[in-house]
């Protein structure tokens, strides 16, 4: 998203603060197809990501209020509540997941793709480089759960390791991730 | 010491971003965010940082829709009417069919009236109405809930709320946070079922559908009226 864009997203959230329906559908229609997509990743059932895309605005609206643009960035304060939906619902069917992981090579190569000229793809090749760098094991246990919305005991069920050890795990790669990417707030 | 809590704030807010914390952990973390601006800051700076693999997931529309479901899902529990006087719609919700005494007589009422189940959670009001209309229209049904008699009753206003051949009209209770539920379809001259008691903050929406209603139980049509329930005294 280019700088104009986050700008105006900002501009937006603080209209729907106010509880503007005009700037809560333009919010909308700037930012829907990007959610939708984080959402649809997470649940496989149409039905199940278009109600958790119609919650995640719903929450949109309510929280609007708690954006901090000092410190937030709209889209993916955004994009934080829609995966929480969308994760919600995951963990409230009776549905686990068994897809396996054939997407992890498929989402790196996408973040590592430079041909996309927008700020936003550059530090995607940050983080694709900084993931790499990461045991193929921690790697993909942090993308099932980030872009799959796996639990802590699905992925210690996948990689056989204890729930309490897959959160260790988790913990120490983030931080890894962060100290790669120069630790930067 | 600072350094523990600093690695366990910086920890929580990774694992909170990433999606892995289980039910009470994530609550906690959210009411966190909510007091805490170290930790605020923290969770934003995770959300940057792990934002591009967000990104990474194909862009994709929702349905056309979807939009005008969200709003009605707004409409259906404003923040300052959710409160402690929303009774909860039980599960068990039975079709049921509009009586309509008076074919001929368009202007005059299709009346209705719904057998509640007694064994509702009290509520300190008694009777509720919802006046259902269409987008900045006159109102086209009116919807009362008399939860001490225990009856609902829905009443036709306008002569041209209803719906076209080969469709039906559905009416549904829809609870702050919950899928809708459906209290039937308005069609015919009788109907006696029991039905969700409903308070302050339900909102009833009237969906057009296929001939004989929902084949599932959830609406697929185009929202035609709806309105919240109010408490009347």
């Amino acid at each position: 998203l280019s700088l104009e864009g986050q700008a105006e997203l900002v501009v937006l959230m603080g209209r729907v603060a106010a509880g503007d329906r005009e700037g809560f559908r333009l919010l909308y229609q700037r930012s829907s197809a990007k959610l939708y997509a984080s959402v649809r990743r997470i649940l496989r059932s149409e039905a199940a990501a278009e109600d958790a895309v119609q919650e995640a605005f719903v929450r949109i609206w309510r929280r609007a209020g708690d954006f901090d643009a000092t410190i937030a960035s709209p889209i993916a304060w955004m994009t934080t509540i829609a995966r929480h939906s969308a994760i919600d619902s995951l963990r409230r069917s009776a549905e686990r997941i068994s897809a396996s992981s054939a997407g992890d090579q498929e989402i790196l190569d996408g973040l590592a793709d430079d041909s996309a000229p927008a700020a936003g793809a550059l530090a995607g090749g940050g983080l694709a480089r900084c993931l790499e760098g990461v045991e193929p094991d921690k790697r993909n246990m942090v993308l099932l759960a980030y872009c799959y919305g796996w639990s802590r005991e699905e992925l210690a069920s996948r990689f056989n390791r204890p729930v309490a050890t897959v959160k260790t795990l988790l913990r120490r790669t983030l931080i890894a991730l962060k100290e790669c990417l120069g630790g930067r707030d | 010491v600072a350094e523990t809590d600093r690695d366990e704030i910086e920890g929580l807010a990774a694992e909170y971003v990433l999606g892995t914390l289980d039910d009470s952990e994530r609550r906690a973390a959210e009411a966190r965010y909510a007091a805490d601006p170290a930790f605020r800051a923290a969770v934003s700076d995770w959300e940057r940082r792990l934002q591009p693999l967000a990104d990474s997931a194909r862009e994709q529309p929702p349905q056309a829709a979807t939009f005008d479901r969200i709003l009605a899902r707004i409409d259906a529990a404003p923040p300052a009417a959710t409160g402690a006087n929303v009774v909860s719609l039980r599960r068990e919700v039975r079709r049921w069919r509009i009586s309509t005494g008076v074919l001929g007589a368009m202007a005059a009422a299709l009346a209705a009236i719904l057998v509640v189940d007694r064994a509702t959670v009290p509520a300190p009001q008694t009777e509720f109405v919802a006046v259902l209309t269409a987008e900045g229209a006159k109102p086209a049904f009116v919807a009362t809930v008399n939860i001490a008699a225990g009856t609902v009753s829905i009443r036709q206003l306008a002569e041209a709320a209803v719906a076209p051949a080969d469709r039906s009209f559905e009416l549904w209770s829809i609870e702050p946070g919950a899928t809708p539920k459906s209290l039937g379809i308005i069609e015919q001259a009788s109907y006696t079922a029991p039905v969700a008691a409903s308070g302050a903050g339900v909102t009833f929406a009237i969906t057009e559908e296929q001939a004989g209603g929902s084949p599932d139980g959830k609406p697929h049509g185009p929202v035609v009226f709806s309105g919240e329930l109010v408490a009347t005294e």
